[in-house]
């Protein structure tokens, strides 16, 4: 299967990274066709410019070649793995921003002419995974939602094949955790990964 | 009431851009102490980086950019967050915002050892959003609105345990009419000040 993983946080040493360098591993021990995109490593920008905001809903909305190279990526994908460090309920703004910058008209949907409502254009990703470390504990997030996971599993999801099939990993109180229990982790996020 | 403004829209001249002024217009009315934060005419970079993310790097309070943020944030009583709502939720911008200035010992701290979260902004009494969406309300309850739930959930932990919260919202601006928008700037007139 053809996986685009995409990352962010900001520190190559962190255990995020470690989380991530871990899927990618198991995804390419089962075979796949792998491409890994460290957000913060690739200098992605996160905040929408004017320029393409004005553009977003013109026949080129992407104005930023590296924008345009990660489209290419997207439009190639049958499974997209999120990797992230949840904070403030959701994705660092650099993964937010990505979705915002390259899930755009042309890639992830178009607005049909007649209604101008939303059609998806994901249909060829069958497989949607999020990945995700918490300060929270499990309970406090449930008691709270989870508005990183909505973003990825139910809003990103809408744009993708009908039957897409999701999972969700997480690792919750991430800062009283223990050594063996961030081990633990990465062994699940690895067995997991193994059979996408 | 001391009102801080946080507006994120990248274009002048934008439906956003109007909602903003009907906003500071009706606050000064009333005759509130506006603060406008407007994060794209300000160029904040919402991007929290690795030196940033780094234990050696002084707290952002020690940080002159970071700490006049936080001061602002800290001397409102009354936030009112105006953004159109992209993929389900704030912009990236306004993301970054909250990722970099609402951190640890700002908006909340915890006791040693422990996940709980508490408050550390309970000097705000009120939160209103004054947002739009693209697509219609039940394609939003179908995504489950992160934007809603990040501001009115989450982002409500540090404040006034009584504080009040409203939510203004104009859902299916892909297919609004003119008439349609006017009438929203006149909700957010007569609503947010009540």
């Amino acid at each position: 299967m053809n996986v685009l993983v995409v990352h962010a946080h900001p520190s190559p040493t962190s255990y995020s990274r470690a989380v991530c360098d871990t899927a990618e591993r198991a995804l390419r021990a089962a075979g796949h066709d792998v491409t890994v995109l460290h957000l913060d490593d690739e200098g992605f920008r996160p905040a929408m410019s004017a320029a393409e905001r004005i553009a977003y809903h013109s026949d080129t909305p992407i104005l930023d070649p590296l924008v345009e190279r990660h489209a290419g990526f997207v439009r190639q994908a049958e499974a997209l793995v999120f990797v992230y460090p949840t904070w403030w309920a959701g994705p660092p703004a650099i993964m937010k921003g990505w979705l915002e910058r390259v899930m755009v008209p042309g890639v992830a949907f178009h607005l049909d002419p007649a209604t101008n409502r939303v059609r998806p254009e994901l249909r060829h990703v069958r497989r949607l995974v999020g990945i995700s470390t918490y300060g929270s504990s499990r309970l406090y997030v449930r008691v709270l939602s989870d508005p990183g996971r909505r973003t990825i599993l139910r809003a990103l999801r809408m744009l993708c094949a009908r039957r897409c099939h999701r999972t969700w990993l997480a690792l919750y109180g991430m800062d009283t955790s223990t050594p063996a229990q961030r081990e633990a982790f990465l062994t699940h996020v690895e067995r997991e990964l193994a059979t996408l | 009431m001391r009102a801080l403004v946080v507006y994120a829209h990248p274009v002048e001249g934008s439906f956003a851009s109007a909602l903003r002024d009907r906003v500071v217009a009706a606050l000064g009315r009333a005759g509130h102490d506006v603060d406008l934060l407007d994060l794209y005419a300000d160029g904040f970079d919402p991007h929290l980086d690795a030196e940033e993310w780094s234990p050696d790097t002084p707290h952002a309070e020690d940080r002159p950019l970071l700490a006049a943020h936080i001061a602002r944030v800290r001397r409102a009583e009354w936030l009112v967050f105006v953004y159109p709502t992209w993929f389900g939720g704030v912009p990236a911008m306004l993301k970054g915002w909250l990722d970099r200035v609402w951190v640890e010992h700002v908006a909340f701290a915890r006791a040693p050892g422990s996940n709980r979260i508490r408050a550390r902004l309970q000097q705000i009494r009120r939160v209103s959003v004054v947002t739009t969406y693209g697509s219609p309300r039940w394609t939003n309850m179908i995504e489950g609105e992160p934007g809603k739930r990040l501001l009115r959930r989450w982002l409500r932990v540090p404040f006034h345990p009584l504080a009040r919260s409203q939510w203004i919202a104009l859902y299916g601006m892909d297919q609004a009419d003119a008439a349609t928008r006017t009438a929203f700037l006149a909700r957010v007139d007569r609503e947010l000040v009540r």
